[in-house]
């Protein structure tokens, strides 16, 4: 697997996007979907937990990029970090 | 009559403390091939997924990064993270789920799924320096108390006047 990890997870957001969003958000509104980066396969299911064991089932070293289906992230978080350098990985 | 006596309700329920005004718990977390690493994290309700470790804490864990998560900021805005699987430990059960990988702090957070699979519930007191997780006891739903029959009488219908026109 090429990249960094901020690379992945824009070609993964790039790849739900294109291929997944506009059906996903109609059939399957509030589940999870596990995006296989390499192969562009995605795998949907009721808890993050289970879309990620699905993509590793079929490919175990997979570098993922989960999205929750019509919700800007997969949680919430209580709190704020900012920083100079807030995309030190990503 | 109550679904639990209190002396089970003392044997499922984990005391807490407090550290810098924050609820904390003690747990474990082990990567695929590690023994359990033992934290100290703060119960952050406000936190909606399963664990959150810093990443300094997370590579003594053997933690594989396989993945990327956007998370939501309280301002509406998201940030990307790294995530894993993993599993964590506490009191006496495990339960796996997804870690986010935060490389700004240094605290490790247990959310609201963390409640929901162990399936416990949350009692802070602050002011009594209180901090207990007690299992959760299903709630049964109660069935509506029958209805006392209501007696429903006809009323006449007032005669018709044959004289009335419209």
């Amino acid at each position: 697997m090429n990249g960094n990890p901020r690379q992945l997870a824009e070609k993964g957001e790039a790849i739900y996007k294109a291929k997944y969003q506009q059906e996903y958000e109609r059939q399957y509104p509030g589940k999870y979907a596990a995006i296989d980066v390499t192969t562009e396969k995605a795998f949907v299911a009721d808890t993050p937990e289970a879309a990620v064991e699905l993509l590793q089932k079929e490919n175990a070293k997979a570098f993922f990029h989960l999205v929750r289906i019509g919700a800007a992230g997969v949680f919430k978080v209580g709190f704020s970090v900012h920083s100079n350098d807030s995309n030190w990985l990503l | 009559m109550s679904l639990r006596s209190a002396s089970a309700f003392t044997a499922m329920t984990v005391t807490g403390s407090f550290s810098n005004g924050c609820p904390i718990v003690q747990i474990a977390v082990s990567g695929p091939v590690t023994n359990p690493t033992n934290f100290n994290a703060i119960v952050d309700t406000g936190f909606s997924g399963f664990l959150l470790l810093p990443i300094l804490e997370a590579f003594p864990v053997g933690l594989i990064l396989r993945g990327t998560i956007p998370i939501t900021l309280p301002d509406g805005s998201t940030q990307t993270k790294l995530t894993c699987m993993g599993e964590l430990h506490f009191d006496g059960e495990s339960q796996v789920g997804l870690i986010i990988i935060e490389y700004q702090s240094t605290d490790v957070l247990v959310g609201m799924d963390f409640l929901t699979k162990f399936r416990r519930e949350l009692v802070v007191d602050p002011a009594n320096n209180l901090v207990k997780l007690s299992k959760s006891v299903p709630i049964v739903p109660v069935p509506p108390p029958p209805q006392p029959a209501t007696i429903v009488t006809a009323t006449p219908a007032p005669p018709i006047n044959p004289t009335q026109t419209t």
